[in-house]
């Protein structure tokens, strides 16, 4: 097949010199696509709850935003790992993990169109910046079914050229047989970008044998840190691992 | 409304036949978005270098606030690199805990994205200890 494809810089960038992380996307990896995102509200955080369904057959990426961890209070929204966890019919809320006072929460969460059994590398590797030097007001956008193209509000559109979307770069998805297991997953960007960890099966012993869940930097058992090389990942428990390396805007030398 | 939009396929796949999956971006689905051209911006670099020791009392201390403008709570991410003097760590995304006494969390509220540390009993920072925080301000709701 012959070297085809689209791509669309953001606002200022000229296309032909975009670094990748200056594009708003290029058909040579896939941006990362919403499938389902709500609001739900746990009323007796001690129980197991389905916090939404959803029908793609398989597991996939997700996020859950909540207002707990330390000194949490309803006016806040993090970014929570346990108790939210998924398979391929169900984002589950596990009131067993769930080790603040009970009572009632309001969580928001995000289900992606990404199957976390997926390889994936991006072709190439753009990573020096173009100065931006488009003075016009030229770009690109789609907004959402239903939605006027006019609007001001960032969230009715799908992409739009004055806004970033994430861009995925890499995915890593491997069944590590051994406890104990390390995995160092190279990304080539020279950077340290984000990146989302995901492991399988690593709470044994409770009821989400099947489940998949978002791991921090708090975890006593799962560990995964990122440099300009290569993302670093491990866990004592034995099972499915995932990783998402997305391209970034910027270095942290910046 | 008619069946209209765009869609590119990821390559070697045959655009009649593509799943979602398979697609590079289509206009069926949306993606998160950070808004370019933003005072304070809503993705950048905080960077706290201690040149002395610092103590952190019991409780939370904010590190920092920054106005996202949005007026509501937005979906983010942060990731902390953590230097100490002569070592060189690699980065990890927020919340982040250094023992079982102390954590460094992030959260949104409906004015700002704000980064925190919490403490039990009160933590000691030694000098020259450095900290770059990446942050990341999407429009899309995080509550």
């Amino acid at each position: 097949m012959g070297d085809w494809g689209a791509k669309v810089s953001i606002k200022g960038i000229p296309v032909e010199t975009a670094a990748d992380h200056q594009l708003l996307f290029n058909s040579s990896w896939p941006l990362l696509k919403i499938h389902k995102q709500g609001s739900a509200t746990i009323t007796d955080t001690t129980k197991d709850v389905v916090i939404t369904t959803h029908d793609l057959g398989y597991e996939p990426m997700f996020l859950v935003y909540a207002p707990i961890g330390a000194n949490a209070t309803s006016s806040q929204s993090r970014l929570i790992t346990v108790p939210a966890l998924i398979n391929d019919t169900d984002l589950m809320w596990f009131g067993d993990y769930y080790s603040e006072p009970a009572g009632s929460i309001d969580v928001y969460y995000y289900i992606f169109r990404y199957d976390m059994t997926t390889n994936f590398t991006s072709g190439t590797v753009g990573i020096t910046s173009a100065t931006a030097n488009v003075a016009d007001d030229y770009g690109f956008k789609i907004s959402k079914e239903g939605k006027d193209t006019s609007s001001t509000d960032g969230k009715d559109f799908v992409i739009h050229s004055s806004y970033r979307s994430p861009q995925i770069h890499k995915t890593f998805y491997k069944d590590q047989t051994s406890e104990g297991w390390s995995e160092e997953i190279l990304h080539g960007l020279t950077y340290e970008p984000y990146f989302l960890f995901y492991t399988k099966n690593n709470y044994a012993g409770r009821a989400t044998t099947g489940y998949w869940g978002l791991i921090d930097s708090r975890a006593q058992e799962q560990y995964g840190y990122i440099g300009e090389s290569a993302v670093r990942v491990g866990a004592i428990p034995k099972g499915e691992m995932f990783v998402c390396i997305f391209k970034d805007p910027f270095s942290l030398e910046e | 409304m008619g069946d209209y939009g765009i869609k590119a396929t990821l390559p070697g796949y045959d655009i009649s036949g593509a799943t979602v999956e398979q697609l590079a971006m289509t206009s069926e689905y949306a993606s998160p978005k950070i808004k370019i051209g933003q005072t304070p911006p809503h993705f950048g670099i905080y960077h706290k270098y201690f040149a002395t020791s610092e103590h952190y009392p019991d409780g939370e201390t904010i590190l920092t606030t920054i106005n996202h403008g949005l007026g509501y709570k937005p979906m983010h991410f942060v990731l902390l690199r953590q230097t100490y003097p002569g070592v060189s760590t690699d980065a990890r995304p927020l919340p982040s805990q250094a023992g079982k006494s102390f954590q460094i969390y992030s959260y949104a509220t409906t004015s700002d994205l704000v980064i925190a540390v919490s403490s039990a009993g009160g933590t000691d920072i030694p000098e020259f200890v450095d900290w770059k925080f990446k942050y990341y301000i999407f429009v899309d709701n995080g509550a």
